[in-house]
């Protein structure tokens, strides 16, 4: 067992020839895929999990950033997913909590990923699910699509442009882009869920210990809820974990578990995974032990995967701050036909602490909009950039 | 890495790829699901240096989509006016007490639906169990991988050296002196070099779950129309004396029909019950026909299938089923429930034969007595049970690579029993052992003396002693 390296050679067959190919089903890569059909091209979308939406149903209690300061969703495709939701019954009201004065929401944890899967098959998106993006395929210092692994092998989907919203940075990097790492925002988090629950009598109790952080209510019933617990096998540092309702009764989504951990070392990414799911048990005993209104409670789900605040961050053309976003945040530099969206464009730190669902959102329709604009125009990424900047000056 | 186009008839890509070699030990374990987390346990306690590979971010595999109900521990005795008898013991049986004791599996039940099994079944908490199987493995000081998906292997001529990983770290190799296949459809194995065939992969299924139910409505529904199958009530801790399992033939409640066959629900869907008023674990969609499991697209098709047909379940079950009226869709599972998808030839292939007579060969690594055609008129005679030979967890051409799971049995009525949960615990504690002991004896897993192996398994608290008197002692000591 001295080898140090071993070098394979494969042939691999093209599985499909599309002009947008999206790396990634969470809140960016939905919404670009959605954006890039609904604009009349050919578009692909691949996920690693069967259950849409990444971080919105694995890591988030509550989803920001889908209105602008008065309420109100923007662009129109938000809203949409909101009247979707809203249909199933599956979405809270947007609200603001006591100390936040942004809006947000909630949605249900089953409910959100099938409205995903509804809006992308209706747009004709060409969906595959249980497949992990391994390489781009690069040809004269050009993305051209992504190699694709499976239980089917390994396959080739060619593309126009691809757009990464895997959120890992893995493509961009081995397309030649210098990925960095962001160590101490390498968060791991899991969340769960718990039955039986009475939100408003351990709102009062915690309001009595001091223990309130915040809280919104909506016609008298508490709907989110975020606690200070002692966990006491860690005394000396008190979780702020978030509570949200939407249905009576039930907490669905609570967040708050998580630990710090390199995520591109996998052996300590799995051992946070296991510590994680325990400390979501533990969390959910700890509550039911001290904490009234919870006495009766269950933990009846915990998250099908992990979800990472950082994994690598791809420096683009131009660094977004968290206003105004541009078709240069999301190119990532020394590559072509390659766009990113999501938690991996290198943002500044200020921007960071603020991620939101909404932002990726916008960064995916922006990403999908430009990149079936480049496979009707034929033309390139850079290109296109070229063409607005001059339009601007004009 | 370099690549080409090539225009043939088809566009092929030429890839040439360098991967580091990350990390090396004793037994490499691929698949956390039933058979994986247990075989590495196995290894591990048998002081083996073990790494468990998993593409979720989470283990249990199958064991978390395709039923949680577990046939069965026990012979299927009814039908033969035969004695119960625990024939499943080991690290099996460990799991499920530690499963009873954190209150999150009922234990045992009696559970005689007509037709299907007749036995004493038991099951567990979705989320009680994932968790277990994280403590065993950390417990035992397994190494894991997760979110990593094996997709290539070293091999020494055709002596398997390690696996290669996938992840969104990177691509990396890891090294080791023996490798075991619990992929379930032998995905190692192939790419090792062994004799594959693809099997017709049927009825696919995805559990999920509803809440909140009124059971108690739920079940005076069941009984009036005298539809209820596996009326099963709890026998232990929390769950004594409670119903544990709720299935309803609607194929015999005629007003039902056009509704049933609208909604692509089950003709007679089951749930667990794990909590008051939680449908905790529904077995009710399936896609049937043959898809291929092994095929990306088509394995989409089918996730989004069965996704819809949920959909449609839980609207069934509103609009239709008193006590579920307002239920609503509160849990669906992370993977595909698949029965079949590759069958891998082995030094011994477990026959149907070799089932209904009960054959009991003498490198048996595990008895097992439980099968799931009945409803097909396939019965281990007598309601006895058959041993797992060693040899059939071998698989030709290949040395130092194990298999164990569902892709042990290229029959398919043998295959009803052999893919079932409990065997695959059995054949993964067998496996990730002789894994182990083949190391310490310095031989190959080929090479490894069964007989040995055997007095390990035993040691472990596997039952092999197959004579009337083994089992009842150990029936009493339990």
């Amino acid at each position: 067992m001295e080898r140090k390296a071993c070098t394979q050679e494969y042939e691999i067959p093209v599985r499909e020839q599309c002009d947008v190919a999206v790396i990634g089903a969470g809140a960016a890569g939905t919404f670009a895929a959605v954006e890039a059909a609904r604009s009349g091209v050919k578009t692909v979308l691949i996920e690693k999990a069967i259950i849409l939406g990444g971080c919105m149903v694995t890591c988030d209690a509550s989803i920001g950033g889908l209105t602008n300061r008065e309420g109100v969703c923007e662009p129109p495709l938000l809203q949409e997913l909101v009247e979707r939701l809203k249909k199933s019954n599956g979405a809270s009201p947007f609200y603001r909590t006591q100390k936040d004065p942004a809006f947000r929401m909630h949605a249900d944890r089953e409910q959100l990923p099938l409205v995903l899967e509804d809006m992308l098959l209706e747009a004709g998106v060409s969906l595959y699910v249980r497949c992990i993006a391994v390489n781009p395929v690069v040809q004269a210092g050009r993305v051209r699509g992504v190699v694709i692994q499976s239980k089917g092998g390994r396959e080739a989907i060619l593309a126009h442009t691809v757009i990464d919203c895997s959120g890992t940075g893995l493509l961009p990097e081995a397309a030649g882009s210098c990925a960095v790492r962001i160590p101490e925002r390498e968060q791991i988090g899991m969340t769960f869920g718990l039955g039986k629950v009475n939100l408003e009598k351990a709102c009062e109790y915690a309001q009595q210990k001091g223990l309130l952080l915040d809280c919104a209510k909506d016609r008298g019933r508490v709907i989110s809820l975020d606690l200070e617990v002692t966990d006491p096998q860690a005394p000396e540092c008190p979780r702020a974990l978030r509570l949200t309702s939407l249905h009576e009764g039930r907490a669905e989504k609570i967040s708050g578990v998580t630990v710090y951990a390199d995520a591109l070392d996998i052996p300590a990414f799995s051992a946070a995974c296991q510590r994680l799911n325990d400390t979501c048990h533990r969390m959910a005993d700890l509550l039911m032990k001290s904490i009234p209104g919870f006495e009766q409670s269950y933990l009846d789900w915990t998250s099908h995967a992990a979800g990472c605040r950082f994994v690598r961050s791809v420096p683009c053309e131009e660094i977004y701050d968290g206003s105004s976003l541009k078709l240069q945040h999301l190119i990532p530099r020394n590559t072509e036909g390659l766009l990113i969206a999501g938690k991996s464009i290198a943002a500044n730190a200020a921007y960071a602490d603020r991620l939101c669902a909404g932002d990726f959102m916008r960064q995916g329709i922006l990403a999908g909009r430009s990149a079936a604009q480049c496979a009707k125009e034929s033309c390139l990424i850079n290109d296109l950039v070229f063409l607005s900047e001059r339009r601007e000056t004009k | 890495m370099t690549y080409s186009l090539q225009m043939e008839n088809r566009i092929v890509l030429h890839e040439t790829i360098d991967t580091p070699v990350s990390d090396t030990c004793d037994v490499l374990v691929a698949g956390g699901g039933t058979a994986g987390v247990l075989c590495a346990v196995a290894a591990a306690r048998q002081g083996a240096r073990t790494i468990l590979v998993e593409g979720n971010s989470v283990l249990g595999g199958d064991m978390l989509g395709g039923g949680i109900s577990w046939l069965s521990y026990y012979n299927v005795f009814r039908q033969f006016h035969a004695e119960p008898k625990q024939v499943v013991f080991g690290l099996a049986y460990e799991l499920l007490q530690r499963l009873v004791e954190a209150g999150d599996s009922p234990g045992f039940y009696e559970d005689y639906a007509p037709e299907t099994q007749e036995s004493r079944g038991t099951h567990a908490d979705r989320e009680g169990l994932r968790h277990m199987l994280f403590r065993l493995a950390h417990e035992s000081g397994v190494k894991l991988y997760l979110e990593s998906t094996a997709v290539d292997v070293l091999m020494d001529n055709r002596t398997i050296q390690g696996i290669i990983v996938e992840s969104f770290a990177g691509r990396f190799a890891i090294a080791a002196k023996r490798v075991v296949d619990c992929t379930g459809d032998g995905d190692i194995a192939m790419l090792a070099g062994a004799n594959c065939k693809e099997m017709p992969t049927h009825a696919v299924g995805m559990a999920f779950g509803v809440a909140p139910v009124d059971f108690d409505k739920a079940y005076a529904y069941g009984r009036s129309h005298n539809a209820m199958a596996h009326d099963c009530t709890g026998a232990m801790g929390r769950y004594r004396g409670k119903p544990v399992k709720y299935t309803l033939c609607t194929r015999l409640i005629p007003e039902l029909k056009e509704a049933v066959h609208n909604s692509g629900i089950h003709g007679n869907f089951g749930t667990t019950i794990m909590r008051d008023g939680e449908a905790s674990y529904i077995n009710g969609v399936n896609v049937n026909g043959p898809s291929n499991g092994l095929d990306s697209k088509k394995t989409t098709d089918t996730v989004l299938q069965l996704r819809q047909n949920i959909r449609k379940s839980v609207g069934f079950l509103r609009n239709n089923i008193p006590g579920f009226e307002n239920c609503r869709l509160s849990w669906t599972t992370p993977v595909v429930g698949t029965r079949h998808a590759r069958y891998v030839e082995c030094d011994y292939d477990i026959s149907a034969e070799h089932v209904a007579k009960a054959l009991i060969p003498e490198d048996s690594i595990g008895l097992f007595g439980s099968q799931d055609a009945h409803y097909l008129g396939h019965y281990i005679e007598g309601g006895k049970w058959y041993g797992i030979p060693y040899r059939a967890l071998l698989p030709k051409f290949v040395e130092n690579l194990l298999v164990a799971g569902r892709m042990i049995s290229s029959d398919w009525v043998a295959h009803m029993s052999t893919r079932l949960m409990v065997s695959c615990f059995v054949q993964g504690q067998a496996a990730g052992t002789a894994a182990a002991l083949s190391i310490q004896n310095n031989c190959t897993v080929r090479q490894l003396d069964a007989q040995e192996l055997r007095s390990v398994l035993k040691a472990s608290g596997v039952f092999l002693d197959n004579d009337e008197k083994g089992v009842k002692q150990i029936d009493q000591n339990h």
